[in-house]
């Protein structure tokens, strides 16, 4: 008997259709997975913006090349935060170049949940936020967003108060210093005098106090501890940086002989006077080949208007720009100080090779002190020019290895580097650049902070209104008319 | 070839000469013109150090433009040719189905890329009213027309295999946009479930339309999106193209 023909295909064909249609849709998710986990394993980023130019220095490339055990990143940050994308890009760089870097990133506005258990695992307070974190060999380092940029007065407001702008990114220099400290073991240590009126280096809460600085110091892998002097008290044997934070009482002899013999057994000595004395150190200064002023040194020009005065790095006339100041005169990045003393190299001193580095502008002024106990003295000027108030004194005998030649650090002014100013301008990259120098680790000098760039949009209320009216209004009702004429035209 | 070429005319010829393209030219500009209008606003006289171009994304009417208007591209793309009949018409002439498929697909995809295209001279307006240089940098603007082209060809996609699912442009619209909607979502889980550590947290992180988009905005070119987005764009077409194939035999 013969079947009647279907309309349709076989079952058989149907089948057949419906496995096809099945392993073709897996083979397709099969390879699609596999093209997202190759990817994800083996992939290229190519950032085309000018701000986010993240080639790394040569010295950064060899410190991640030295890295051998994981290091723990964490960016703690509102992405919002326009340093976000910067940090984020410039430590995804590390990351391709040394890939025992783990990097996380944590919004603690998105993610309070992820938030809270990195403050508990890195016991962080409950209230810091914005800062980026490396953790390797049990130590933890920690760069906050205040450190990251450097801020510059770019105007006033109506009202008289200075406005203040990011200039400077200082990312690469934090974070390889950063890293530099979680993976090397060796702790430097460092001392600072106490006593004597000098700033305290725990305090970060008062203007003057120099706990900012500490911590910055700290970040450098520096172990800061207090040291006082006496007969029976030298400097500490493994001193590796001797810190005089602007003393203002005298020192006593013993003090200054302690701190003399320091110096003549090759130490580093960061030597920075108070306004208010030459604490009994002038002898001590010019047995170096430093000249300390007994005056006040003034720019009238370059004035901020809270009795901080503008200065510049300074190139030598006779041994050119000093490391610690290369890269801020590279930069063009100015200092802000309070009223200092001159600091000048004293002629005649060989084997000293003392170099200048930070003056005022050609209209300087040194004012001669007045005598102590005076009252109403008129301020006389002592000199007028480019002053110098910042020495680098280096003593290296004849044959005698570099790294063993005693260095010192002068600076007029020692109120540049208290909580208030450390983040002015470039102070706290001259502080930076300073104990680096001191401590020989001139690698680091060489990398400079990078200029952030900034607009401003300035539209007035008319421009905003003619702005609005073409992309709200014009633009959108043109297109309609034209749509409303092709519509007509092909209607009739 | 040709074929396809007739195909991608036609396809682009029904937006140009119906009123309806040119109300979503016109619904787009003012979106983006809205968007821009506020990032200006929350920018004037405030100095800024970030391409205008990585602002743009973190405005509402952005993300709004990209969920929107997939969908009411995509939705006649094959259940109008469906519901007035043609589609019979189309299978039975002489073309493969791919070249149906891709045709349709470059077509949305190239009336959606149109409907952006004044947004390019935005950049060179507001030069008008910027005061430092660079703020409009050719780089991420570059970059961030390959995220939208990208983003664009996934959501083109997916519109066009909602559009081949049913005959009806309602559901085919509500289709994709549940899909795309769906896939921006899948980013946000990480940070809604508690915290996830390691292999979850990337997965989630690599499947985040935003991160992908802030990359992009920022002048970041990364291999990753780009394979994401350009493995879903084949994959949806793949399922176009099958759920076409289906009614020969079904």
């Amino acid at each position: 008997m013969p079947t009647e023909p279907t309309a349709g295909f076989s079952a058989r064909r149907r089948w057949s259709g419906w496995v096809n249609l099945f392993l073709g849709v897996a083979a397709m998710l099969a390879l699609a997975a596999m093209a997202n986990y190759l990817s994800h394993r083996h992939y290229s980023r190519w950032q085309w913006a000018k701000r986010l130019d993240s080639r790394l220095s040569q010295l950064t490339q060899l410190t991640l090349a030295e890295i051998s055990k994981p290091v723990t990143v964490v960016i703690f940050y509102d992405r919002r935060e326009s340093l976000y994308r910067p940090i984020l890009e410039l430590l995804r760089r590390y990351g391709e170049l040394a890939p025992s870097l783990h990097i996380e990133t944590v919004d603690y506005e998105l993610e309070p949940a992820r938030a809270t258990q990195i403050q508990n695992r890195y016991k962080l307070p409950p209230n810091v936020h914005d800062l980026v974190l490396f953790h390797s060999n049990e130590r933890t380092e920690v760069v906050p967003h205040s450190a990251l940029s450097q801020v510059s007065p770019t105007g006033q407001t109506p009202d008289g108060r200075i406005v203040f702008e990011r200039t400077h990114f200082n990312g690469e220099r934090l974070f390889t210093s950063a890293l530099a400290a979680v993976s090397d073991t060796n702790r430097h240590r460092a001392y600072f005098l106490a006593g004597r009126g000098t700033h305290s280096f725990t305090n970060t809460t008062s203007w003057d106090g120099y706990g900012s600085l500490g911590q910055r110091l700290r970040q450098m892998n520096l172990d800061l501890q207090p040291a006082t002097l006496s007969a029976t008290q030298p400097v500490p044997k493994d001193c590796r940086l001797l810190i005089v934070a602007g003393p203002r009482t005298e020192l006593d002899a013993q003090e200054i002989q302690r701190l003399r013999e320091y110096l003549s057994a090759g130490g580093r000595l960061w030597m920075l006077f108070h306004r208010a004395t030459r604490a009994g150190l002038e002898h001590l200064m010019a047995e170096q080949g430093v000249l300390v002023g007994d005056d006040l040194v003034n720019d009238p020009g370059n004035g901020f208007g809270d009795g901080s005065i503008k200065f510049s790095a300074f190139a030598d006339p006779q041994h050119g720009i000093h490391p610690a100041v290369r890269a801020l005169a590279a930069q063009d990045v100015s200092l802000r100080l309070g009223a200092p003393r001159s600091i000048s190299p004293l002629p005649g001193r060989a084997p000293v090779k003392c170099t200048q580095l930070i003056a005022t502008s050609a209209q300087g002024l040194a004012y001669r002190q007045p005598a102590p106990g005076a009252t109403n003295a008129v301020l006389t000027v002592d000199r007028r020019g480019a002053i110098s108030v910042g020495v680098a004194a280096e003593k290296a005998a004849p044959g005698q290895d570099a790294h063993l030649a005693p260095r010192l650090l002068v600076l007029g002014d020692s109120d540049c580097f208290n909580n208030t100013l450390l983040d002015k301008e470039g102070n706290s990259d001259l502080a930076w650049n300073m104990s680096n120098w001191l401590l020989d680790r001139s690698h680091l000098l060489a990398i400079g902070p990078r200029p952030i760039q900034r607009h401003v949009f300035s539209i007035t209320e008319r421009e905003r209104w003619e702005l609005m009216g073409w992309l709200l209004g014009i633009i959108p009702a043109g297109i309609l008319a034209v749509g409303s004429l092709v519509w007509l035209r092909r209607r009739h | 070839m040709q074929a396809y070429l007739t195909l991608v005319r036609r396809e682009l010829a029904g937006h140009f000469l119906s009123l309806r393209g040119y109300v979503i030219m016109a619904g787009v500009q003012f979106l983006l013109g809205a968007s821009l209008c506020i990032t200006l606003e929350a920018l004037n006289q405030k100095p800024f150090d970030m391409p205008i171009t990585e602002k743009m994304p973190n405005t509402g009417f952005f993300w709004l433009i990209l969920l929107l208007v997939a969908p009411v591209i995509t939705m006649r793309t094959f259940a109008h040719e469906r519901a007035i009949g043609t589609f019979e018409t189309l299978l039975t002439t002489p073309i493969s189905d791919w070249a149906v498929v891709l045709a349709k697909f470059t077509g949305a995809l190239a009336f959606f890329l149109l409907t952006w295209l004044p947004a390019l001279a935005y950049p060179f307006i507001l030069t008008r009213y910027v005061s430092g240089m660079g703020a409009v940098d050719l780089g991420p603007l570059a970059s961030l027309i390959i995220g939208i082209t990208m983003l664009g060809s996934f959501m083109m996609a997916v519109g066009c295999f909602a559009s081949a699912l049913t005959k009806s442009q309602i559901i085919a619209a509500m289709t994709s946009f549940a899909i795309c909607t769906g896939v921006f979502l899948l980013g946000f889980i990480s940070v809604i479930r508690p915290p996830w550590i390691g292999s979850r947290s990337e997965l989630f992180s690599h499947l985040s339309m935003l991160e992908h988009m802030g990359d992009f905005a920022s002048g970041v070119v990364d291999t990753r999106h780009v394979v994401f987005y350009a493995s879903l764009t084949a994959l949806f077409l793949f399922f176009t193209q099958k759920t076409i194939s289906l009614r020969r035999w079904r």
